[in-house]
């Protein structure tokens, strides 16, 4: 029988609040401190959008957020000036469009409040999913748990107040696709994936293991399927529709948006940063994975944890990609700590190691010189932290060093995921 | 109702350990940032006739080059070298440095130091070296241009040449060997132009340091309230 009185206990809450306005501190601070090409790049997209009815989004997100785009078109002024100085200067374009507008925006005396402004929806966004939040786990340990991962999670304060980006709907989605999962109702989780897949793709490659989880028949597996792919069916409409409101002005400059971004050629054209593969070693172990999963008796929740974050880790290990993409790992890490804290220092040992491999690799893109708001003549001369760190090493010698520390912590991750000791049973 | 506060001796201790850790971080703190821009860094004038084009040669002679920092407090040049494997085999070999500039309140300065050949590093590379030359953080040095030559005092042999790449020479696509200068960044240096940046949109930051205040205040309250229960 569910019991309220456990979690309403003065101290539960007291902690809980204490894990969230810590949380919101952070993301305060961070917030009107820096910016990133990225965020200039959508933010421009949907002003024109909002401003001209020139279609220019890349996915789902972009399209909510360009409603709240409408509704604070009066408070940044400085969107429309930098993008027009631009225009002038004849350099706009796809993603060079916002490089050198990140100085002209940096040195203005409203860019930090203009910073605020456009990352407030993310933080809207979380506050009001509290409630949703608190109704997701069962006892206040795996509230309490639950609240200081995600509050006072790096990743999610450098990809989403940091860099900008708006994944976290998808992640958040599929932390209700999770929560729906170990309820075992498997039509809710697959549409929330499904949510999730629509507004970031990277998510399909989890798929097939919830299929496999919910395996009944296959009449009932085609059903799933579809429904996993609803949100985006439904998005692809809202697309078409939205595409056909495009108005003629600087045509020759609208690309084909489309709702599914994910190129099939990252996976089968074996650039993955190891040159030496003649093909892409994801070709062999996604498929492993989801044999493996398959291949087992009984499948629990956890077993479809551990197996999604495996997924994961190996995509994001053997792929080309941005530092912040570290972020779609979040909610399979939350929820894994939560019952398995064997795994937090490996996991900790590798965010870092990532990350520090792609500060090396990209540089300044990912570094330091994101806090230009802050203090424009300091941060847009400094170099990336593991330039200030590791200058004496050769840069070729360091990204080996750096890309063997990552690929060693996300194996021991994997193979600890697969170990069973100490799991806390998480089935209803 | 009354707020009664127990007065805990570790507690209070540990605070004002931070206060002063604080205070002490923001008064003698320093912070060196490398400076990768090379608009940083600019070779303006060659005494050295170069053996190749991409390369000075400090061979018995005198290398030259003019920085214009976008900051005060320059603390140091990198350059990147050609270090022939001899190289570190001169023990007593030194170098002259000058650095000449006049600063924005119109004062000259002149600095002469004597690097040990021995103390420009021993970062090891196949064909390159790093060398990192520690100055005396020039103050009041921003915007200005900065006049650097490095002389070798004794007539050295082939073998201890010391190359400078110019700054169009990359030896390898990973190997960012554009030379690069060094800040010495203060920590109360670091605060006022933070301060600064801030008084330059008041409107905004009033409200947002009342909410961020509200929140922190919220936090300390909170955490008061749970060391009394406990």
């Amino acid at each position: 029988m569910r019991t309220k009185n456990n979690f309403l206990k003065d101290r539960n809450l007291r902690l809980l609040l204490i894990f969230i306005l810590l949380g919101l501190i952070f993301r305060l601070v961070l917030m009107p401190i820096t910016l990133h090409v990225d965020l200039l790049s959508a933010s421009f997209r949907q002003y024109l959008f909002v401003d001209n009815k020139i279609f220019r989004l890349f996915l789902l997100p972009e399209v909510f957020l360009s409603g709240y785009f409408a509704l604070i078109k009066p408070y940044i002024r400085l969107i429309p000036e930098v993008m027009n100085k631009t225009i002038e200067s004849g350099q706009y374009g796809i993603f060079a469009e916002a490089t050198d507008t990140v100085d002209l925006f940096s040195r203005s005396s409203i860019a930090m409040r203009t910073l605020f402004i456009l990352k407030l929806p993310y933080l809207l966004f979380e506050v009001l999913l509290i409630p949703i939040a608190l109704r997701m786990f069962k006892n206040s340990r795996e509230k309490l748990l639950f609240f200081a991962l995600w509050w006072l999670n790096p990743l999610i304060l450098y990809s989403t107040y940091v860099w900008g980006r708006y994944d976290i709907f998808a992640i958040f989605s599929v932390l209700i696709s999770l929560h729906y999962a170990r309820q075992k109702k498997d039509a809710k989780s697959l549409i929330f994936l499904g949510i999730a897949i629509a507004c970031r793709e990277s998510f399909v490659l989890v798929l097939p293991l919830y299929l496999i989880y919910f395996y009944k028949n296959y009449i009932k597996t085609i059903i799933n399927i579809l429904v996993a792919f609803l949100p985006t069916m439904f998005a692809s409409i809202v697309f078409d529709f939205l595409k056909s409101q495009n108005s003629n002005a600087i045509s020759s400059l609208v690309i084909d948006s489309r709702i599914f971004s994910f190129s099939i050629d990252y996976v089968l054209k074996a650039k993955l940063g190891s040159p030496w593969f003649e093909m892409s070693p994801l070709l062999l172990l996604l498929p492993l994975l989801y044999y493996l999963f398959y291949r087992k008796e009984r499948r629990s929740f956890l077993d479809l944890l551990s197996f999604n974050t495996s997924v994961m880790i190996v995509f994001l290990s053997l792929s080309y990609i941005h530092a912040h993409y570290l972020f779609w790992l979040t909610p399979f890490f939350v929820y894994l700590i939560i019952f398995n804290k064997k795994i937090l220092w490996p996991v900790i040992i590798y965010l870092i190691s990532a990350f520090l491999y792609f500060d090396a690799f990209f540089g300044v893109n990912v570094s330091l010189a994101m806090f230009r708001p802050l203090n424009y003549e300091l941060f847009s001369n400094v170099g990336s932290i593991t330039d200030n760190l590791f200058f004496s090493l050769r840069k070729e010698n360091l990204l080996v060093i750096l890309n063997t520390a990552r690929l060693a912590s996300a194996s021991i991750v994997v193979y600890l995921l697969f170990k069973k000791n100490n799991e806390i049973k998480a089935e209803n | 109702m009354k707020l009664k506060l127990k007065i805990n001796l570790i507690s209070v201790s540990l605070i004002f350990l931070i206060t002063v850790l604080f205070f002490a971080v923001y008064q003698f703190g320093e912070l060196d940032l490398i400076a990768k821009n090379n608009e940083n860094y600019q070779i303006k004038e060659i005494y050295t006739k170069p053996l190749k084009n991409e390369s000075f040669s400090l061979k018995s002679g005198t290398v030259s080059f003019e920085i214009i920092p976008k900051r005060n407090y320059v603390s140091s040049i990198i350059l990147f070298g050609k270090k022939p494997r001899y190289f570190f085999g001169e023990e007593n070999s030194t170098l002259s440095l000058n650095i000449n500039y006049v600063k924005n309140s119109g004062q000259e300065v002149n600095v002469h130091e004597k690097i040990a050949v021995s103390d420009l590093g021993s970062y090891s590379r196949v064909q390159t070296s790093i060398f990192k030359i520690n100055i005396p953080p020039l103050e009041d040095c921003k915007n200005r241009k900065v006049f650097v030559s490095i002389s070798s005092d004794q007539d050295n042999s082939a073998l201890s040449e010391l190359k400078i790449w110019n700054d169009d020479y990359d030896p390898s696509p990973y190997d960012d060997a554009k030379p690069k200068i060094t800040y010495r960044v203060y920590t109360t240096d670091f605060f006022y132009d933070l301060l600064d940046n801030f008084s330059n949109d008041p409107k905004f930051f009033k409200y947002y340091y009342i909410l961020v205040g509200t929140i922190f205040l919220a936090i300390i309250i909170l955490l008061i309230v749970e060391k009394k229960k406990d």
